[in-house]
């Protein structure tokens, strides 16, 4: 059996420890007991387990989160509700109507602007159509027109 | 101080285990949570209490503690026992409340000192020592002592009340403070040492 060494270190160690052992003497009062069950039956009414989500939240906010951090958060918190609102803001600007162009009345154009623009003059080889009501008056060599319940007669002139 | 659960020792072998009790209370059933806090609430004042040197504070803080408790038990996983994960409550709502409290260390609000504290050894060995200056009274030895616990820092006060006072193992405490067994044995050694300073007077 290996002899343990005591040193005087260990001895005062053991000194303090006997000495802070004596404030087990110390004891609250006969009522305690009953005062707490009173007073926690009475804050606990109508309480239940929270659920498992809110303790989460709790811990990290209460106890898991820095103190130091707390006064971050809440800033980086605010820094951004106020990011979401200006770019809101901004997404309100552009979809607000712009001015309308105004126009100004054309003047009269040159002639090399009428020659520029009459772009079949010279070289339109066939003539367009021409959409023509059926009216009785022009209709007279071919007989009578034959209307249905929704067609309106009509023919083309070429 | 060799128990692995040294407040379990305390029930009875016929009362309901506490992880049945805290299954319970989470359905709803308030007396089984109510029996847990007649187990343990004299064992988490002492905690308090001694760590806060002030009865009323401690009262509230216990009330909170339990409060705390009942409101997160949902969160007890039960990868500890339920005393330890209720102690790691106490411990950290009890270092909490330090940190915001303005009042002078020296403001002390103490319990009665059961009077047969002069019968135990220590005292006794205490008295038996020749003082030049007088005899040393029990209420004074229960100021000085409370007085130089609110020299240490929360951290080492709360090693030394749960090893030193309320006979904890080390292994206990690395659980409830979430550290190793060394920095327990670190900060124990360490907090012993400044009592000594402290308490000069008294050490032979």
């Amino acid at each position: 059996m290996n002899e343990v060494r005591r040193t005087p270190t260990d001895d005062a160690q053991d000194r303090v420890a006997r000495l802070l052992a004596l404030k087990r003497f110390e004891q609250p009062d006969s009522f305690f007991e009953t005062r707490n069950e009173a007073a926690l039956r009475e804050k606990l009414a109508g309480t239940k387990p929270q659920p498992a989500w809110g303790i989460l939240l709790e811990d990290w906010w209460s106890g898991r989160l820095a103190p130091l951090l707390r006064p971050l958060a809440v800033a980086a918190s605010v820094a951004g509700v106020v990011w979401w609102v200006a770019a809101q803001r901004q997404g309100d600007q552009q979809l607000v109507p712009q001015p309308t162009v105004v126009q100004t009345p054309a003047g009269p154009a040159s002639k090399e602007q009428l020659a520029a623009f009459d772009t079949n003059a010279e070289e339109e080889l066939y003539s367009k159509p021409v959409f023509v009501f059926e009216f009785p008056s022009n209709r007279e060599p071919r007989g009578p027109v034959r209307i249905g319940p929704s067609s309106v007669p009509v023919r083309y002139d070429f | 101080m060799s128990a692995d659960r040294p407040i379990s020792t305390s029930v009875a072998e016929s009362a309901p285990a506490d992880e049945a009790l805290v299954a319970r209370a989470r359905s709803g059933d308030y007396s089984a949570f109510e029996e847990l806090i007649r187990r343990y609430q004299r064992r988490i004042y002492a905690l308090v209490y001694n760590m806060t040197s002030h009865r009323e504070d401690a009262e509230d803080l216990v009330q909170d503690v339990f409060i705390k408790a009942y409101r997160s038990l949902n969160g007890f996983k039960g990868d500890a026992s339920f005393y330890t994960w209720l102690y790691r409550i106490a411990v950290n709502r009890t270092i909490n409340f330090l940190k915001r409290r303005k009042r002078e260390a020296s403001d002390l609000r103490l319990d009665d000192m059961d009077q047969s504290a002069e019968r135990d050894p220590a005292f006794v060995e205490l008295r038996a020592r020749e003082s030049p200056v007088r005899e040393v009274t029990l209420n004074e030895l229960q100021k000085k002592l409370n007085a130089a616990l609110q020299t240490l820092s929360d951290k080492h006060r709360t090693v030394v009340v749960l090893h030193d006072i309320q006979g904890m193992p080390h292994e206990e405490i690395a659980k409830i403070m979430k550290c190793s067994v060394g920095t327990v044995r670190s900060r124990l050694f360490y907090a012993r040492q400044h009592l000594q300073r402290e308490l000069a007077e008294y050490m032979p």
